[in-house]
């Protein structure tokens, strides 16, 4: 039948076209194709390109067909930029083995200076006699991929660098495993804590609240915002963090980045800020306490001075009158004794004021100083209340200080001495009273019941604790008081002074 | 006759006009001048040179007592009758100490007043009842017993156990450790302890400690030599 065809010149004129519209159907094909496509001889002229691989190389036709491949030197690279030399073209290492050549990646750099990516490949073309004639090199053209990847890995660069120089730390943990840290936070914790559970960080009373967190992300939620949690390191170390976290996908896994910020330092200058304010609060309420007690024991006093002049003095002067009226009226021998019971008034009078105005200040402290009016209190204390006073005391007898720290300093012992009577049951009571570096001490000690001073204070029962406190503060002194319910008091003040004794007594 | 010259310092007018007519009713007390204040009656005094300075305790310018002082260390044969209102040994002693001869209370009889300046003039001491020598001699010697305090006796017990363990060379930590109480605390007893002692180094509390006997001194001679 072949014979026939070939013999026969209709059927070879028809053989002709049928080869004609083959030719044309192979080069519509190969124009049709996505795919570059060239063939090189074996002398390595181009001896075919369709317009794929014209249009990917930037060349004409014409000048496509006066090349050969050398003309490619120094035009083609690998992926990571090295230049492919020549032979190492898949089509010359085709031409060279006559095998065919596997798919490589290779740029070819275009007149015009652009870089066109492909993946080529490289078939051997064997003639009749089945020697090597040429190579088709056929390509993809991935050059549009190649730059939305080189885009994608400077955005991520762009985002690595932003991540691990933030001044705030930065973590991405997968399920509660922390896979990265920032240079910000590697330096701040100080050991390598990647690949551990990232609650291993988190104070245990901030578990709920950090997992309820996660479980939100979890759930859907895209971030969450700011919050104030307190992180714990290996050594123990607790420090005031913030926290806000988000959800990011890390090579397709769903993953949480935490933004961590230490605000140790703000937390402190607040605790700071907070701990002034209560003291300055506190001291302005005491003042408040002391300015209302001073108001109260003003008045009181006040009332206690009416009532004695009233019920003592007035009632003795009206007497005093009532003795002068019937002196006048009277005989002289029943005179002789109205006046006789008219001086013992004026003698109880005398007295009476007298013992008000010790009983408002001592004058003997004014005159003599600390130790006699001491002395003195104490008979007079011993007498209304029969608790005995031992007095001891060094280095004050020929010294006189401040009215003010003198004064302080009798008042502290008296009020001290009330308290004894009201509180402590004691039937002795040592007062101490001495001075060593500038300062003026006096102590007193009872062996009474005893009592916590702290609880006194706090419950607010004893004025007189607080009023001796503020009455010694306000001299730049201070009061101490050791006591243990069942083993007595101490009670010590101290007060400063100058150490320049005063002339004279 | 020798009067004897009398120079009377009050600062209430009314009760000098009383001591005066008191003192003028006597014939052979003559009183040269008064004063209600303290300066005045120095300056007067060393013009007037008198027997007897009759002064009240309690006077502007110049206490009596300060006066007193003044006025006997200037002039010798002048003697001081001290009037006052307090019945106290201590006014007493200290009237007494700053040279007054007589301590007259105010509200003494007429006759004590005049007894009392008689005595002042021949140098002669008078205290108004119920204040005597016994008295102020049983004053004297309740006061100066009271003039001894050890300033040990000032510590409190924890403080005390402080001040040994402190002497014996331990740390606030250790004592702290001994005593089940703070670091902290130990501190405050230390220094509480330092002060009231007025010692300044641990040198010093070791040397105060040796010298009370806290310390006994040959085992702190075979620790520390």
């Amino acid at each position: 039948m072949t014979q026939n065809q070939i013999t026969n010149p209709r059927s070879r004129k028809r053989a002709a076209a049928k080869a004609r519209i083959q030719l044309d159907v192979a080069q519509r094909i190969l124009e049709a194709v996505p795919a570059g496509i060239c063939q090189v001889d074996s002398h390595g002229a181009i001896s075919f390109a369709n317009s794929v691989a014209i249009d990917f190389l930037g060349l004409s036709y014409d000048d496509l067909a006066k090349m050969y491949l050398g003309d490619f030197h120094r035009k083609v690279i690998y992926e990571d930029g090295r230049e492919c030399p020549v032979h190492e073209y898949p089509v010359s290492r085709c031409l060279a083995t006559g095998q065919p050549q596997p798919e490589t990646i290779l740029g070819v750099r275009r007149p015009d200076g652009h870089v066109c990516w492909g993946i080529f490949s490289a078939l051997p073309v064997f003639d009749d006699a089945g020697a090597l004639s040429a190579s088709v090199v056929t390509f993809i053209d991935i050059t549009h991929r190649k730059e939305a990847e080189q885009a994608l890995r400077e955005s991520e660069e762009r985002y690595r660098q932003l991540v691990e120089f933030c001044p705030d730390g930065i973590l991405i943990h997968v399920d509660g495993k922390i896979v990265f840290a920032n240079r910000a936070l590697r330096e701040s914790v100080g050991h390598d804590f990647v690949n551990l559970p990232v609650m291993q960080f988190v104070h245990p009373d901030f578990h709920e609240v950090v997992l309820a967190r996660f479980r939100r992300l979890n759930e859907g939620e895209s971030a969450a915002p700011w919050h104030e949690i307190k992180s714990v390191r290996s050594d123990g170390t607790i420090t005031d963090i913030e926290v806000a976290s988000q959800a990011v996908a890390l090579n397709g896994r769903r993953c949480v980045q935490v933004m961590i910020r230490d605000i140790s330092e703000r937390k402190r200058a607040d605790r700071e800020r907070d701990q002034l304010f209560s003291e300055v609060e506190a001291a302005r309420s005491r003042l408040e306490l002391l300015s209302r007690r001073l108001v109260a024991v003003q008045e009181a006093e006040r009332r206690h001075v009416a009532r004695e002049l009233h019920d003592h003095i007035g009632q003795e002067l009206t007497a005093l009158k009532l003795n002068l009226d019937r002196c006048a009226s009277a005989s002289a021998d029943a005179s002789a004794g109205v006046i006789q019971e008219a001086r013992g008034r004026v003698d109880h009078l005398v007295k009476l004021v007298r013992e008000m105005s010790l009983d408002l200040r001592p004058t003997m402290l004014d005159d003599l100083g600390l130790v006699p009016a001491l002395h003195w209190h104490f008979d007079r204390f011993f007498g209304t209340s029969g608790v005995r006073v031992k007095f001891k005391h060094t280095g004050v007898t020929e010294r006189r200080f401040a009215p003010d720290i003198e004064t302080a300093a009798y008042r502290v012992v008296q009020e001290a001495l009330t308290n004894v009577v009201r509180h402590s049951g004691a039937k002795e009571v040592t007062v101490r009273l001495w001075t060593s570096h500038n300062s003026l001490s006096v102590q007193v000690e009872d062996p009474g019941v005893g009592f916590d001073p702290e609880r006194a204070l706090a419950r607010g029962v004893s004025s007189g604790l607080a009023g001796m406190r503020e009455r010694a503060a306000l001299l730049g002194g201070r009061v101490r008081i050791e006591s243990t319910p069942g083993s007595g008091t101490h009670l010590t003040a101290e007060f400063p002074v100058s150490d320049i004794p005063q002339s004279g007594s | 006759m020798n009067k004897i010259r009398i120079l009377l310092a009050d600062d209430h007018q009314v009760v000098r006009e009383g001591f005066r007519a008191l003192l003028e009713a006597e014939p052979d007390f003559e009183i040269v001048a008064e004063t209600g204040d303290g300066l005045e009656a120095v300056r007067l005094a060393e013009h007037q040179k008198p027997h007897v300075l009759v002064v009240d305790l309690m006077m502007p310018g110049l206490n009596g007592l300060e006066v007193a002082r003044q006025i006997t260390q200037r002039l010798p044969r002048t003697h001081v009758v001290v009037l006052s209102m307090h019945a106290n040994e201590a006014y007493v002693l200290e009237a007494l100490k700053n040279g007054a001869c007589a301590y007259v209370l105010k509200d003494a009889s007429a006759a004590e007043l005049v007894r009392a300046v008689r005595e002042a003039n021949v140098g002669r001491r008078y205290l108004s009842p119920p204040l005597s020598e016994p008295a102020i001699d049983n004053y004297i010697q309740r006061t100066r017993n009271s003039d001894s305090l050890d300033l040990y006796d000032t510590l409190t017990n924890r403080e005390r156990e402080v001040l040994q363990l402190g002497a014996e060379g331990h740390t606030n930590a250790e004592i702290a450790g001994r005593l089940f109480i703070s670091p902290r605390t130990v501190e405050t007893h230390r220094a509480n302890v330092m002060h009231k002692l007025g010692l300044r180094s641990q040198t010093e509390l070791v040397r105060y400690a040796l010298r009370r006997g806290i310390l006994p001194i040959e085992e702190t001679v075979k620790r520390h030599g």
